[in-house]
């Protein structure tokens, strides 16, 4: 019920939206100057959104076949390079995180967005997950836990609020889909962080290190040894969830790229096409208001960029400070989800993707002043993403630089505050591409999930 | 139940689309005000993170969100003030939503014990379930019991002739696993409220509400209004009562301690103990959190400073 009132605010408020800006002038040629840039913006979002997602896609595919491989024939080298190839999975799919929170095919929850491609981010990349679900742990006393869905043969309940019990006699990439966030968004059984854990394990100072002091070091993640997957008694359930969840996460990867492609057939390439206003016949009705797609896509980059990055995945992990608050956690690759985030929001500013340009950007459109301010805030935040990056390389991983003794703690302090202040300037890149934004739209995503 | 919703929300929906507006106007909200320095925003993102993120089981090899039941409601807080907005009676499947609650107490019998319940909480709390139904419950122990909400239907006639049929719910207690209630319990069934504006009530100075203390109704407004001193767990004295139905709780902060003690079975400097009673061996029992206290002071604190520092205005431009 509250749905159906969301809704309806949201279209009022489209409405006013529209009555709005038919209220102005008649066409001048300032206007049709606007309308082209728009345009040209646009053509160049959905190109860099293409490329985004199909390196993405293409990672994802390799990841498969390295799991494959492994679950075929399960060696110490099979198992690394099944490691590599999430790590590489990793660095595409952190840049397609900046086109999150705009209504657009990854997360929209309602509408026809949703429906054609289904919001499937929460079975791609849930954070943070209770591996406790998936498989044993070292629990705080030192003890292995039981009770998960690769030791239980049969029904699996996997608790919480209002779980469902799911049959995992065969782990499917339906069953582990059936359990994704059953009970409880804690509860991850799919995707990315799911991958990761069955091929690190549990990184040992994951109970807070801080007070037990448990811990293998400061650039050890997680230490799963091959024999979980040979030896143990569970070692063929354990292959079975891993080449289940690559199948499951290339599926849903496919479905999102093909929003992208630039032919339109059936749900096709329909977003793309939807978001330049160029569907015709009975999809018209689908064509997004141009300055409505702008106004998704610059909020949408602002709450990323401030309120997911620098409030959710770094302010919580330093504040905290705990481990499980970090993004990556099992295999210590948080760094370069920060670098890939942040990569990815700088992509869809400049309309650019890996040193090339697809054409004109947000950042264009802004005059000189705002622009020299805003490269000066992002050279700035790039020194400290260097920084976290380059000591996690060779000193600590991010698990340990959170730790207030490390004095790498007050560099991500200040990355936070800082990348706040960027997600406040999509306020004015918004204004200089004549579409009115307050700091309020790109403080918070609408979370609401009733 | 299904079919009960799915009335409830047919009739809901032609008739109260005004209502759903309201209940809008209560939710969507979880921003801070403005002017919140980077230090302010960040214990308010500490504070949003640890209202939002779900609790799991002790023990288990998370820390900080360690430390669930072992009876409990919800295991977050948003799950039952969704956006920070009050709770529903049904969730998206049509079920009884966990965000409705039965409070239970019993009758005074003036022995020491119960006298000093009363002085501490108010109220006397049943001695096998405590003073709230847990529907939930870690692995290996049994939840207390379900709400079972039906309809009575009333037909109303308008002035005008127009015939509206009225569902008036009715409240009762199922599954109850530790044994039928005593006879003398009363049960208060009670959704969550709304925490927007709750900041606010903090600000009411006890000046103003002591102003318009008016027992006897003696201005004739028909209101007769009383003061409640109650016992703070924080101060260790009477304090004059600000939240929760009554204004039985002194401050926010002891008012969201409480409710992570009574809805997620937290432990907290407030209330360092589970939520079992005496006559629940396998609650008392049950695995234990590492630490004592599963939310200490200055996450507590931030969850506080969160609902304080909520966008309140920003409800108007919904």
């Amino acid at each position: 019920m509250l749905n159906f009132g969301k809704k309806m605010i949201i279209s009022l408020s489209v409405v006013t939206a529209i009555a709005l800006s038919s209220s102005a002038n008649s066409q001048t040629t300032n206007e049709k100057q606007e309308l082209s840039s728009t345009k040209s913006v646009l053509d160049a979002y959905t190109n860099v959104a293409l490329a985004s997602y199909s390196e993405t896609l293409d990672n994802a595919k390799a990841l498969k076949i390295a799991i494959d491989k492994f679950a075929k024939n399960p060696t110490q080298e099979t198992l690394n390079n099944a490691k590599l190839a999430w790590l590489v999975s990793r660095e595409s799919y952190g840049q397609t995180e900046a086109l999150r929170l705009s209504k657009g095919p990854i997360d929209a929850e309602d509408g026809w967005v949703a429906e054609a491609y289904g919001a499937l981010e929460g079975q791609i990349n849930a954070w943070p997950l209770d591996e406790n679900m998936i498989d044993y742990t070292i629990d705080a006393n030192g003890k292995k836990t039981s009770g998960n869905i690769i030791d239980t043969v049969g029904k699996f309940n996997p608790g919480g609020e209002e779980s469902k019990e799911v049959d995992v006699t065969k782990i499917t990439a339906e069953a582990i889909t059936a359990l994704n966030e059953n009970g409880g968004e804690a509860n991850v059984a799919t995707g990315y962080h799911a991958i990761e854990f069955l091929l690190w394990g549990q990184d040992q100072d994951y109970s807070n290190f801080l007070k037990d002091k448990v811990t293998k070091g400061a650039m050890t993640a997680g230490q799963r040894s091959l024999k979980d997957f040979t030896s143990d008694k569970n070692a063929s359930r354990r292959l079975a969830y891993l080449t289940a969840s690559a199948e499951k996460l290339v599926a849903d990867l496919e479905l999102i790229t093909s929003a992208w492609t630039k032919e339109v057939s059936g749900t096709n390439g329909l977003y793309q096409a939807a978001l330049k206003g160029e569907l015709t016949g009975d999809n018209a009705s689908k064509n997004i208001d141009s300055n409505e797609a702008l106004k998704q896509i610059i909020a949408g980059l602002g709450v990323f960029v401030k309120s997911e990055l620098a409030n959710e995945r770094i302010a919580v992990a330093v504040l905290t400070p705990s481990e499980e608050d970090e993004h990556s956690c099992f295999s210590d690759n948080t760094h370069r989800d920060i670098v890939n985030n942040y990569q990815g929001f700088k992509n869809i500013l400049t309309a650019s993707y890996k040193g090339q340009k697809y054409g004109t950007s947000l950042l264009d459109a802004t005059n000189d002043e705002t622009k020299t301010r805003i490269l000066a805030l992002m050279k700035s935040i790039e020194a400290k993403i260097d920084s976290i990056d380059k000591v996690a390389k060779t000193k600590e991983h991010f698990d340990y630089q959170i730790r207030p003794e490390s004095p790498q703690s007050k560099v991500i302090v200040k990355l936070k505050n800082e990348l706040r202040k960027l997600g406040d300037e999509m306020v004015n890149v918004a204004a200089a591409n004549n579409i009115s934004l307050s700091t309020d739209d790109v403080t918070d995503p609408d979370e609401t999930k009733l | 139940m299904k079919q009960n919703f799915n009335l409830f929300e047919k009739l809901f929906i032609i008739k109260s689309l005004v209502a759903i507006f309201a209940i809008g106007l209560f939710a969507l909200n979880d921003k801070p005000i403005s002017g919140l320095n980077d230090d302010q925003y960040d214990k308010f993102m500490l504070g949003k993170s640890f209202f939002t993120i779900p609790w799991v089981e002790a023990p288990s090899v998370t820390t900080a969100r360690d430390g669930l039941g072992p009876l409990f409601n919800a295991n977050s807080c948003i799950s039952c003030h969704a956006s920070n907005g009050r709770g529903v009676l049904f969730n998206k499947d049509g079920f009884v939503s966990r965000s409705l609650i039965a409070k239970l107490s019993i009758k005074s019998n003036d022995s020491k014990e119960h006298k000093e319940s009363l002085k501490y909480k108010g109220f006397v709390p049943n001695e096998v379930y405590g003073g709230q139904l847990s529907i939930n419950a870690i692995h290996g122990i049994d939840f207390e019991g379900k709400i079972k909400v039906d309809f009575e239907e009333l037909e109303t006639i308008f002035p005008d002739g127009e015939k509206q049929v009225l569902l008036k719910p009715k409240y009762s207690l199922e599954n109850l696993n530790y044994g039928e209630l005593s006879k003398d319990t009363k049960v208060s069934y009670r959704l969550a409220p709304t925490l927007n504006a709750m900041g606010l009530i903090d600000l009411i100075s006890n000046e103003d509400i002591l102003k318009n203390v008016d027992e006897n109704d003696s201005n004739n407004d028909g209101i007769s209004a009383r003061a409640n001193y109650v016992y703070s767990n924080i101060t260790k004295k009477e304090e004059l009562g600000k939240y929760t139905l009554k204004s039985g709780v002194y401050s926010l902060k002891e008012q969201i301690a409480s409710a992570a003690h009574n809805d997620m079975g937290l432990t907290t400097s407030i209330f360092p103990f589970e939520n079992c009673t005496s006559f629940q061996v396998k609650c008392n029992n049950a695995p234990k959190a590492k630490d004592k206290i599963d939310l200490p002071d200055e996450r507590l604190n931030a969850i506080t400073f969160y609902l304080k520092n909520l966008n309140i205005m920003q409800l108007h431009h919904q």
